[in-house]
């Protein structure tokens, strides 16, 4: 599949609707699953592997719900097609890397990726936008239902049986993506993410190295995948990233309440954004993440317009290139990129 | 403090790991963590530093999962179906098929407490489940118990007993 044809593909998360979307921008749940007759992806052979991913592709193509779903032998995606997949979340950098029988099988509603032969035979992720991990995880379970003839590798002592131990159990993963930006702000981040494991839980900036985070977005999952159930692991999840958007909420009010320091901050993000004639990634991130502070704080026109989810994208590396149509340098890159912001919020 | 992995370099990379409330400290130098995390990128929620990957390096730094005292890693049985040595799996962190759940079945459960503060799954059991490994296991073992007997290896002859009465165990209760 070409740059093209993955940038027509709707994406849910990427709209900006959902419960709570104002503070969480999208829950995922991932489950890892393999199949019991082959041996685990590190282990099998490359014919053992095509197996694999062949018996999967028969399994799904015979799905009414995955009726007009995309299947991307990894090893026939361009260049700049990979890297659209990796920043639009719908499989992972590790994906990129590994064994020639890789296949990504991609939902027509943007919603749902199946990874084949990533770390584990099956990854199958449903991502949606704002707090909804409950939903997600009933899409999950029925693919996992639907899938569950190919024969899942399973133990009643330790469930459902992966590649790393750290996996092993449910086999489940979930996260939450939130935009914190006020509790940033507040410098709570660094407390925050050093109580979350005392939970089972793991808060970290999504974007960017340790208790930073460009453009001011952390990740809550689980840590623990064995000995609570499925249920409870979304609940627990779902139960923090809540509270956290509460939180935040409170922050935001505080910080803007009369202040004009902040409102002016807001208004030379929006700045930056409109004039810069050279931007790098982690600046315009942190200038977005500034403009979305104020579209939510309600500070009316011209923030109220933006469409971060898209502008969010569209200023990644891949995105940047894929809209030029060839590979960047870095300088091209934060130029292009500028030019692409200015376009953008010109037309609003 | 050196880097408790190489032992030469000094260790700049500090993390301390809580898990249901058990604390586990571990110092690393730069190129060491970097080697324990080398799918880490920037920008991507499919990071698993402090879970994933890292953990998985970092089994070759635990303590001998062992549960008794006095038995070496070679004693144990390698996995019948993949052929994985426990030390191999030790090594790397990962298990190669299936069946090496069933082989290490012992040795990994301290493993799990560790890293997940249980060893045992809760939730739904998949539709469907077969028995049809569990007989091949059963065969590969058998096979194994025979050339252990043979070549007078008499320590894993008896953990290739007790495994398989829990194979015969399982197949009795229908699974």
């Amino acid at each position: 599949m070409d740059a093209e044809g993955i940038l027509s593909l709707p994406l849910a998360w990427a709209e900006g609707k959902g419960n709570s979307a104002d503070v969480i921008v999208s829950s995922r749940v991932r489950l890892a699953r393999n199949l019991d007759r082959f041996p685990f992806v590190t282990r099998a052979t490359p014919e053992e592997r095509k197996s694999v991913a062949e018996a999967v592709r028969e399994a799904i193509e015979s799905e009414p719900l995955f009726r007009e779903c995309t299947c991307c032998p990894v090893c026939e995606l361009e260049a700049l097609s990979r890297g659209l997949l990796v920043e639009r979340r719908l499989m992972s950098p590790g994906f990129l890397k590994g064994c020639p029988e890789r296949v990504l099988f991609i939902d027509a509603k943007g919603i749902v990726s199946v990874m084949v032969n990533e770390e584990d035979h099956l990854r199958i992720q449903v991502l949606l936008g704002g707090l909804a991990l409950c939903e997600a995880s009933r899409i999950a379970s029925s693919i996992d239902r639907i899938l569950t003839r190919l024969g899942f590798a399973f133990d009643s002592e330790f469930g459902f049986l992966t590649t790393c131990p750290t996996n092993v159990g449910t086999g489940l993963r979930a996260s939450v993506m939130l935009h914190l930006p006020a509790l940033k702000m507040s410098h709570a981040m660094p407390e925050i993410i050093a109580q979350s494991g005392r939970l089972g839980l793991v808060v970290r900036g999504a974007y960017g190295e340790g208790t930073t985070s460009a453009g001011s977005l952390y990740q809550v999952s689980n840590q623990v995948t064995l000995g609570l159930s499925p249920e409870e692991l979304i609940e627990k999840v779902e139960a923090i990233a809540s509270r956290l958007a509460e939180q935040e909420g409170r922050a935001r009010d505080v910080l803007l309440k009369g202040q004009k320091t902040l409102e002016d901050r807001l208004w030379r993000a929006w700045g930056t954004l409109s004039h810069a004639r050279r931007i790098g990634l982690s600046e315009a991130m942190e200038c977005l993440s500034l403009v979305r502070m104020g579209q939510e704080a309600g500070l009316g026109a011209p923030f109220n317009k933006m469409p971060w989810g898209r502008l969010f994208l569209d200023i990644q590396p891949g995105h940047v290139q894929a809209r030029t149509g060839r590979q960047l340098s870095e300088e091209e890159t934060e130029v292009a990129r500028a030019e692409l912001i200015r376009n953008a919020l010109a037309q609003l | 403090m050196l880097c408790e992995k190489c032992g030469k370099k000094n260790a700049d990379v500090h993390i301390r790991q809580v898990v249901q409330g058990v604390v586990s400290e571990h110092h690393l130098c730069r190129d060491c963590s970097r080697e324990l995390s080398p799918n880490w990128k920037p920008g991507s929620d499919f990071l698993e530093f402090s879970i994933g990957t890292f953990l998985e390096n970092l089994c070759k730094n635990l303590g001998p999962v062992k549960p008794e005292e006095g038995k070496a890693c070679q004693d144990i049985p390698p996995c019948s179906r993949c052929g994985l040595e426990f030390e191999d799996f030790r090594k790397a962190g990962q298990f190669g098929c299936a069946g090496c759940y069933e082989a290490f079945r012992e040795w990994i459960r301290p493993l799990f407490a560790r890293i997940h503060g249980s060893e045992s799954y809760r939730g739904p059991a998949p539709d469907g489940g077969s028995t049809q490994g569990i007989d091949a296991d059963l065969a590969l073992l058998k096979n194994q118990l025979k050339e252990a007997v043979a070549a007078e290896r008499y320590e894993m002859a008896a953990t290739l007993r007790d495994r398989i009465r829990v194979l015969e165990g399982r197949l009795a209760d229908g699974r």
